[in-house]
């Protein structure tokens, strides 16, 4: 019998980013997040579907 | 000070970084860069209480988007050039105390995305000619901040190093019209001793020409000449085959086993690639459970390595720690 542990997995959702101004001012920093949106409080961003 | 300096001997670039000198190098427990930032503690590099994965501009880059001006003057023996590119930081999950292993199957399709993701973006800048994702693991390759991450690095130039798979690809191609990996893999697969896992869309293998004793490289089975050529369902194929192969890595020696990991991908210069295939590579620096594998004399000075143990013998060792 296969082990699930290392089966394919099909119950991650659709990838979604958010990008931000890293509190130095200069760096770009990108949230991932799937499926469910938005977990964190975003600040400064740029919402894509991908 | 950070610039390109052409190496007129071997006709490569190196870069010189100076301010990587201060990069940050074993943190005390509480001060990790790549942990969430929790309220009232130390502002980590992620002002987030928590996340899934993370992605930001390595805050000591070797490459920058806009670099200064070289701090020397070039002349026609040693041309110089800003050291112009990307240089990025994928933080795999918020648990410090793991490592990619050790996430489950569904943690690394996500982060298969993810590369996917910033292969695709980085890709489009005009001055990016190769886009290397890659992750060094484990202190024995020099890691100074243990928390699971991986890089980037976006060159304004094709790598040496990749420079030289191309060309062999691209001239195998020319001379017997297939290419290059499908010719290894399916000698590999004739062959069988080499194979450590597969599944529908991947092989693992020791390759051959191993140059490390447990020196594992995962092709695709069709052709692929980068991550943005699979379609999901391949991702998640290559998410189990990583689970499987990095999962027997720990165990072998029942340690964290460290590594090299090297993505290959096309050229990100528009050229075509139709001869060349995607694939991973592993270099891992340990020989035996407490021996370390050093480049040494005959490899950094000559460029030749010498392996002192049998694909064949090393492939079957991890082939035993494989679980289906």
């Amino acid at each position: 019998m296969e082990n699930e542990k290392y089966q394919p997995e099909n119950k991650v959702g659709e990838m979604h980013k958010r990008r931000e101004t890293m509190p130095d001012g200069k760096r770009y920093i990108i949230y991932y997040t799937f499926g469910e949106e938005e977990k964190i409080p975003p600040q400064n961003e740029v919402k894509e579907n991908v | 000070m950070s610039e390109l300096r052409w190496n007129p001997l071997l006709g490569e670039w190196t870069v010189t970084a100076t301010h990587r000198q201060d990069r940050t190098f074993f943190p005390p427990p509480g001060y990790c860069p790549l942990c969430p930032t929790l309220p009232g503690g130390f502002p980590t590099e992620i002002p987030a209480e928590n996340y899934d994965i993370v992605v930001f501009e390595n805050k000591f880059p070797s490459l920058q988007i806009n670099p200064p001006a070289p701090a020397v003057e070039e002349s026609e023996l040693y041309p110089v050039r800003p050291a112009q590119g990307v240089c990025e930081v994928v933080v795999y999950t918020p648990e410090h105390n793991s490592n990619l292993a050790q996430q489950p199957v569904a943690q690394i399709y996500k982060l298969l995305q993810v590369w996917r993701d910033r292969f695709n973006d980085l890709n489009q800048h005009d001055f990016v000619e190769y886009v290397f994702i890659f992750e060094n693991k484990g202190e024995a390759v020099g890691v100074t901040l243990p928390h699971p991450h991986g890089q980037i690095y976006a060159y304004p130039f094709v790598p040496p190093r990749m420079a030289q798979k191309v060309k062999q690809c691209r001239e195998h191609k020319e001379k017997t019209g297939e290419n290059l990996i499908a010719s290894i893999l399916a000698d590999e697969k004739k062959d069988g001793r080499r194979i450590v896992a597969e599944n529908e869309s991947f092989t693992a293998l020791v390759p051959f020409f191993a140059r490390y004793p447990y020196e594992l490289h995962i092709y695709p089975n069709a052709h692929a000449e980068a991550l943005t050529d699979f379609s999901l369902d391949q991702l998640r194929d290559l998410a189990a085959i990583l689970k499987q192969v990095l999962t027997a890595y720990d165990k072998l020696f029942d340690v964290s086993f460290p590594y090299i990991m090297a993505m290959n991908s096309r050229p990100s210069d528009g050229a075509n690639y139709d001869f060349f295939d995607f694939h991973i590579e592993f270099y891992p620096p340990m020989r035996t459970a407490t021996k370390l594998k050093f480049l040494a004399g005959s490899e950094a000075g000559a460029g030749m390595f010498i392996n002192d143990t049998l694909p064949e013998e090393k492939a079957a060792e991890l082939r035993r720690h494989i679980e289906h």
